[in-house]
């Protein structure tokens, strides 16, 4: 499983790609006095540097007085910072229990794009969480009503909550989990929101609504998985003699690797959308209680969003607390729940961020979403489309990144006491790659790759899953 | 030393577990500072609201510094339930009573800001020679501009803490094992300053002073048994190497039950990749 952190996040790029002379976010002084410039300036646009450290107290005053103006400066810029809005932007959110959201009478400002459910009166309905988030940037006011604002009797009493008030509203420590990824990633812009329950309303890549269609999918799925099995693994050992090495002549390396690679079964990840589509007849219909539900589905930022029609989302979001007694990192079993129930933008089908193609693949109810085509051939229309109009690369530097990027894949958030660290984990497949050194015979040969000694050594990391 | 404790805010569901203890007054939070706990900050700050380098209150504490902050006496748990406000707000003199308050305190607000927003404007005119006029107009955008504040701290919430007895086990039981309180207590009377680690691989990093203005020379692992478990020498090599990068030394802890002293049972050791040859 590759492990990489999320890819726009500017502070975290340093971490993986350059080892030596940098350091975490934490590592490099956070100066609290460039983001006092900055909010004196109100909206920068730009993140400020950070400053120097030292290694240790040395006792001498001028490292005191560093000190002492790196925490004022922090403690200025909190002070000043007020949360609120001014009158004339002024939206006042009330907060509804029975909802465990908030309710707006008169819902404007930007954050209706991608935020908010308006019913038929004309009220904007927030979830809990983007409530939080809303009240904590000042977008909108929080309050606390004795009974919901359209019967405007005169017993009607509104109360100013406060920030301490609005977080002793969450429910659990999972919610608060859940709202501090949410924030994050509603800070760096993503357009975030929750999975509905009710998935016939929303876009998916699959067609899973059709009972009957299932079943013969599953069927399919589970008849396709014997098979698959039998190729993988039973048939190798099988057919698989000691004898081998004694009759047979070797005259290069690679018959060698390939002797041996029979030995080590492997499981082939879904690749196509046909197999995609198999695999998901494996997901359990009735799964109620999820160890490892996705919390969130992600848009990259963009200004054509439509809550009504979001279409498939760019990433998927999985929550883990690591501190939390009860939880643990998930197994391998979690880890393929996970992977049967991923619904986004596989990008690896489609190598050019084509939008047609997506639109095209995108189901509602299990119907086309937008634009209504028959269903016959679009699939193997695109897919032939696709592997042609590409800029070649070379072989070698493809099946690098097939093998770094992999398939399917989410991120997993795991948060550590408030710091949030997001891990990319995706279904890699060495098991299908030949990765050893071959001779040239041919230019154009696709198994030439220049590393020859790694060829065995990662190959039981991704995939041996043995069954 | 005798200072008033500082609050810290803990909610508990209605199954019993605590949620973390968060922080909201910045008095408080300068406190803890000063005192070698830093938390995790971790609300939006609102006028540079899209980054994450830098974050307001809440202050998010972790199990192990909520749980030393209560044993050592330096803190006291304001513990509320989700239906805490609503309950208290069915009484509807007491609703009425605060929402009155809110409105009184945001008038005395508004008019201390007309108040500066005349003057300011009056000094401008002067600056720029234009003889002052009363306009409706400006009186207008002089209302329309004036800035309505969302507080941090709750005039709603008493401070009822019956349950703040047991949260000290709750808070162990739901966060984490006996031995990561040991060894964050041993670091602290070490004077060191810990924040979480997973992101190094370790259970704490540990700092020699505030990090404001300290590198972190530790990245310490959770506590094995000093005397039962066996140390992975996989365990060693990731940990040595991934630290020695980051310019950190690996720290292993271990926990010895046999020792009776409390404060002696916690082990370190320091492993550094070396490199050498």
């Amino acid at each position: 499983m590759s492990t990489e952190d999320h890819p726009q996040r500017p502070e975290r790029a340093t971490e993986t790609t350059s080892k030596s002379d940098d350091v975490d976010e934490d590592e490099v002084a956070q100066d609290w006095s460039h983001a006092a410039k900055l909010s004196a300036k109100s909206m920068a646009s730009s993140i400020p540097k950070r400053g120097e450290k030292d290694y240790e107290p040395d006792g001498t005053n001028l490292q005191e007085l560093l000190l002492y103006r790196a925490r004022e400066a922090m403690f200025d810029t909190l002070a000043n910072s007020p949360r609120g809005s001014v009158v004339s932007n002024q939206v006042k959110a009330y907060y509804d229990q029975d909802y465990h959201g908030a309710v707006i009478p008169h819902a404007k400002g930007n954050f209706l794009q991608t935020m908010g459910n308006v019913d038929e009166k004309g009220r904007c309905w927030l979830k809990f969480h983007e409530f939080v988030y809303l009240a904590e940037r000042g977008t909108v006011l929080p309050f606390y009503c004795n009974q919901r604002p359209e019967k405007q009797a005169g017993r009607f009493v509104e109360v100013p909550l406060s920030m301490q008030d609005v977080y002793s509203l969450f429910r659990s420590q999972a919610e608060m989990d859940l709202y501090f990824v949410f924030a994050h990633l509603k800070r760096l812009g993503f357009i975030v929101t929750t999975l509905d329950k009710k998935r016939s309303a929303t876009a998916s890549f699959y067609l899973e609504d059709d009972p009957n269609r299932r079943t013969v999918g599953a069927i399919w799925g589970s008849m396709f998985a014997f098979l698959k099995l039998e190729t993988n693994s039973l048939m190798n050992v099988f057919f698989y003699s000691s004898w081998n090495f004694l009759l047979r002549r070797y005259t290069s390396s690679p018959q060698i690797y390939k002797d041996l690679k029979r030995l080590v079964p492997h499981r082939v990840p879904p690749k196509t959308i046909e197999a995609l589509r198999m695999e998901r007849a494996r997901l359990q219909a009735n799964r109620s209680k999820e160890r490892f539900p996705i919390a969130f589905n992600v848009w990259k930022p963009q200004t054509r969003f439509r809550k009504k029609s979001p279409g498939l989302p760019d990433f998927q979001v999985v929550i883990h607390s690591k501190n939390d007694a009860a939880q643990t990192f998930p197994s391998y079993v979690d880890l393929q729940e996970i992977f049967y129930s991923l619904d986004y933008k596989f990008e690896f089908l489609s190598e050019t961020d084509d939008e047609e193609f997506w639109i095209n693949n995108t189901f509602i109810g299990g119907r086309p979403a937008n634009i209504p085509k028959p269903k016959q051939g679009q699939t193997d229309e695109c897919n032939s489309s696709k592997k042609g109009g590409k800029k070649d690369v070379a072989a070698h530097v493809k099946q690098a990144r097939r093998l770094k990027n992999g398939y399917r894949s989410f991120l997993l958030a795991i948060i550590d006491d408030g710091l949030i660290s997001f891990v990319k984990i995706s279904e890699a497949d060495f098991g299908s790659e030949d990765v050893w050194f071959i001779p040239y015979k041919r230019p154009r040969d696709r198994k030439e790759v220049n590393k020859s000694k790694d060829s065995f050594g990662n190959k039981g990391i991704h995939t041996t899953s043995l069954k | 030393m005798a200072v008033e404790p500082v609050r810290i805010n803990v909610t508990m569901s209605e199954d019993g577990t605590v949620t973390n203890a968060l922080v909201f007054s910045l008095k408080d939070i300068r406190r803890l500072r000063e005192q070698g706990v830093c938390g995790v900050l971790s609300g939006s700050l609102p006028t540079i609201a899209q980054q994450n380098v830098f974050l307001s209150v809440p202050l998010r504490l972790s199990a192990e510094e909520a749980v030393w902050l209560l044993e050592k006496g330096y803190a006291r748990a304001n513990v509320s339930r989700p239906t805490a406000i609503s309950e208290t707000l069915q009484d509807e003199s007491l609703a009425s009573e605060l929402s009155e308050k809110a409105k009184l305190r945001v008038e005395e607000e508004f008019e201390r800001q007309r108040v500066y927003k005349r003057e300011q404007h009056a000094l401008k005119l002067r600056k720029l020679g234009i003889e002052e006029k009363h306009r409706d107009e400006d009186e207008h955008l002089l209302e329309s501009s004036l800035f309505y504040e969302v507080m941090n701290d709750s005039t709603i919430l008493r401070d009822g803490s019956g349950d703040a007895e047991d949260l000290v086990d709750r808070l162990k039981a739901k966060y984490s094992q006996d031995g990561n309180f040991k060894v964050f207590r041993s670091l602290r009377s070490h004077g060191l300053v810990v924040s979480p680690g997973a992101r190094f691989g370790g259970k704490f990093i540990a700092y020699p002073g505030d990090p404001l203005r300290y590198h972190s020379h530790m990245v310490v692992s959770s506590p094995l048994d000093y005397r039962k478990d066996p140390i992975e020498f996989r365990d060693i090599i990731n940990g040595s190497r991934l630290s020695t990068t980051v310019k950190k030394i690996w720290v292993l802890s271990g926990i010895d039950t046999q020792e009776r002293q409390e404060e002696e049972q916690v082990k370190f050791f320091s492993i550094e990749w070396a490199g050498f040859g």
